[in-house]
């Protein structure tokens, strides 16, 4: 069929015509410039009020006596001037959990302990003779806590909100403005095919993007470069987002071959992009109390009476011991211990809010799909909690959030009290009969971008439809030419 | 050849003979033959049954009022609309099965010419060409003749915005042209044009024809097409009007314009002598129509009036051929 025939010379004359009028007839290195601008001021914001404020990425610090972590909270390292010095983590309540901190004396008589945790980086701090500390991360997995991560995301994030903004203005009045300057019929009447016309079209908005990606490029590898993230990783993020734009140059196109008034059409382009990237999420939320239903969990824990009797005895010991804990003595009697070995699965009937029927909502969801395709440093699969906390790479909260959405609630959960805690690499206690299958996140970017890109070619066959000549039956109110 | 729905060619212009097949179109192919073509809008019949022939090597003028389907049938002629029943061939391609064939052989005018404001006329003229195929070295050489040719050549480098109305008309008659089309189909290209820019488009549309080209022009402005056109196509309600009936119509006796110091005396005088009459062009001077056979039968029709009393001060032939038939037409209309 000749209207989608597709010749390079046809595809360049109708791009480099809709580029051309574009750099002569709107300001657009003015708006370059502004771009750059207010990406690179809110970069600068962002790097400044994380060093003022000691969010979380940057390095603790030590100061009168003491290092603490950048949180104002814990306090690692207490220096004690009369003795060798000594580094015990310690947070606000004192409590030192799961922490372990191995300290010994270097050959200078400085005193370098290093401090690891399951929730925190692990930090090395040393203590010299004179008494002056220096504390400062360890690497794990080849990544310290940086704030490229969070640099990274902010300038993703905004060249896709502001790109979500821009796009629509680029292709959604540029088959009907046409029509109606008079311009669109005597290029149809050329050699030209429809398709030419609209993918010409398509490419020049395109290309005004990568303009707006570039002038943000410096900015987006400032965030690469300090946060030493992976450079195919961030090469694929890149080009979902540019492809997730195009997407909304299609959907703009096909709206503007669509209604025949501007107005009309610019209207139906941004009513897409927010419901693309707002109205899934309230769609999201909305659709939480349909999900929620009773549903039969396996509970591994005390029987009943057991249960009863063990919180008895624990009541009785504190009544016994509150005095003498409240006054700080440490010889009490000991706590009664739960019969663990009693736990058994009991089956129990719960309401839960299963997610993972609905979470294939925010595959729509355009910084949904950029987030789940944003690189990831080795590190997040490996202590993806520890990622999580310390990096401020907010791409990686997002696909974190869809995952747990995706796994659903558990089924299986463990109320047994276990009295030593110890604490399994999974976050369950180690003598729990939960097993919880180390199963790699779903990745669903390539899935996301797949049905985006599906509405787009719908929308861009629209347009090809609508440009097609010799016109049959015209829609209301449209003239040829 | 027959020619229906058309006037014969003037004699002079026959004289000139067959068209050069080298330079324009095909020889042995109709420059433009639509049959029975029907196109309608919802409820209105924009075209409603044409039929004609535009031959190649001549200039063929599309005359009708508003309203009569001629920028319709343009468009279907351009392979833009597609006719709801008839056929229409463009140097012997059909515009629905032949779309593509046929549209690069036509060059279409349209009424309103959109430009490209941002862009110069040499921009937009070589973007045409490239639209259409030419290579880069031709399309420039071609958009620098065009330009030379409508005497554009001093905004060659000057945004199109600049341009007047006048001067956009002759930059969309060099976009037509651009890729040296077998057809040339013209909407109301005379509007907005200067006399002498008027006169430069005949002579342009002559040149074309002259070299084999079919060239089709619509327009209101009956004088200027009787000097240029070969032959003349009638539309009336989107209809082309049958050929006997434009021939007796141009044959017809002879409509004589007379105007009066007071108009309503002479129409009171010519109702009460039971002469028919009919409003002039310039109806708005009080202008009549009279058909008469012979200036003995004006001069006859003059002394009377005279002698009754009516103030008359001009009497003359109308001018032009294509007006009569036009007005002998348009009578149905009142």
């Amino acid at each position: 069929m000749k209207t989608w025939s597709l010749s390079w010379g046809g595809l360049t004359t109708v791009a480099a015509l809709e580029l051309r009028q574009r750099v002569r007839s709107s300001r657009w290195l003015a708006a370059l410039i502004v771009w750059f601008l207010v990406i690179g001021g809110i970069t600068l914001l962002v790097i400044n009020a994380a060093q003022t404020w000691k969010i979380t990425p940057s390095q603790p610090y030590c100061a009168a006596g003491a290092c603490h972590l950048p949180d104002n909270v814990s306090t690692v390292c207490q220096i004690s001037a009369a003795g060798p010095a000594v580094c015990a983590p310690a947070d606000a309540a004192g409590s030192t959990a799961g922490e372990e901190t191995t300290c010994s004396v270097q050959p200078d008589g400085s005193v370098l302990c290093s401090i690891l945790s399951d929730f925190r980086p692990p930090l090395s701090c040393s203590v010299a003779a004179d008494g002056t500390a220096a504390c400062s991360y360890d690497e794990v997995d080849g990544w310290r806590p940086t704030i490229g991560p969070l640099v990274f995301s902010l300038v993703v994030l905004f060249v896709l909100g502001l790109g979500l903004l821009v796009t629509p203005a680029l292709t959604a009045t540029s088959i009907n403005g046409d029509r109606h300057a008079g311009t669109l019929a005597t290029l149809q009447a050329t050699r030209l095919s429809a398709a030419e016309i609209a993918l010409g079209k398509l490419l020049a908005a395109w290309a005004t993007l990568f303009a707006f990606l570039a002038a943000a490029l410096p900015w987006l590898a400032t965030g690469v470069v300090i946060g030493g993230l992976p450079i195919l990783g961030v090469l694929v993020c890149v080009g979902v987002l540019l492809l997730e734009l195009a997407v909304v140059c299609a959907l703009g196109l096909g709206w503007s071959a669509l209604i025949n008034r501007t107005s009309g059409s610019s209207l139906l382009t941004y009513a897409s992009v927010v419901t693309l990237s707002f109205l899934t999420l309230i769609a999201l939320v909305l659709a939480l109390p349909l999900v929620s239903t009773p549903t039969q969990v396996q509970v591994w824990r005390l029987p009943k009476d057991v249960q009863a009797q063990w919180e008895q005895e624990m009541s009785n010991w504190w009544e016994a011991n509150d005095e003498a804990l409240a006054n700080g003595e440490t010889t009490v009697s000991p706590q009664p211990v739960a019969p663990v070995s009693q736990c058994h699965w009991e089956t129990v009937t719960e309401t839960l809010t299963h997610t993972e029927r609905i979470w294939q909502l925010t595959v729509l969801n355009p910084f949904a799909i950029v987030a789940d395709a944003a690189p990831e440093p080795p590190v997040a699969r490996s202590h993806p909690n520890l990622y999580a906390g310390y990096s401020g790479d907010i791409l990686f909260s997002v696909r974190h959030g869809i995952a747990e959405l995706a796994a659903g609630p558990n089924l299986e959960s463990d109320l047994c009290p276990y009295s030593d805690g110890a604490i399994g690499p999974t976050g369950l206690p180690e003598a729990s009969p939960i097993v919880v299958s180390p199963s790699e996140p779903a990745v669903i970017w390539p899935w996301g971008l797949a049905v985006s890109l599906a509405i787009g070619g719908l929308f861009f066959w629209i347009a090809v439809r609508r440009l097609r000549i010799p016109y049959g039956a015209l829609p209301k109110g449209t003239r040829v030419a | 050849m027959t020619l229906p729905a058309s006037l014969e060619p003037a004699p002079e212009r026959l004289a000139a003979g067959p068209p050069d097949a080298e330079a324009g179109g095909r020889t042995g192919v109709v420059g433009v033959r639509a049959v029975g073509v029907k196109r309608a809008f919802g409820p209105v019949k924009a075209v409603d049954g044409v039929t004609f022939d535009a031959p190649q090597g001549a200039v063929t003028a599309l005359i009708g009022p508003n309203g009569s389907g001629k920028t319709t049938l343009l468009l279907i002629l351009a392979g833009l609309l597609r006719q709801d029943s008839g056929t229409v061939e463009v140097s012997g391609f059909d515009t629905v099965s032949q779309n593509v064939e046929a549209r690069t052989r036509v060059g279409w005018m349209p009424d309103a010419f959109g430009a490209w404001d941002a862009l110069t006329p040499t921009e937009i003229l070589s973007t045409f060409g490239q639209a259409y195929g030419l290579p880069k070295a031709r399309r420039r050489a071609r958009a620098a003749e065009l330009l030379e040719r409508l005497h554009l050549a001093e905004f060659a480098t000057a945004p199109a915005r600049v341009l007047s109305r006048g001067q956009k008309q002759r930059l969309g008659l060099a976009r037509a042209l651009v890729h040296e089309p077998e057809v040339l189909l013209l909407d109301e290209p005379a509007s907005g044009l200067d006399p002498r820019s008027r006169i430069e488009l005949r002579d342009i549309l002559r040149d074309l024809a002259q070299a084999g080209a079919t060239v089709l022009v619509s327009s209101h402005v009956l004088t200027e097409l009787e000097e240029v056109c070969d032959t003349a196509v009638f539309l009336s309600r989107g209809r082309t009007i049958a050929p006997d009936r434009t021939a007796a119509a141009a044959t017809t006796t002879r409509g004589w314009r007379i105007r009066a110091l007071d108009p309503a005396s002479l129409r009171a005088f010519l109702d009460a002598a039971d002469i028919p009459w009919q409003a002039g062009s310039a109806a708005s001077d009080g202008e009549v129509i009279v058909d008469m056979a012979s200036p003995e039968s004006a001069s006859q029709l003059l002394r009377a009036a005279v002698a009754a009393n009516v103030t008359v001060h001009t009497i003359a032939p109308v001018s032009g051929q294509l007006e009569e038939t036009y007005l002998a037409l348009n009578e149905e209309r009142r």
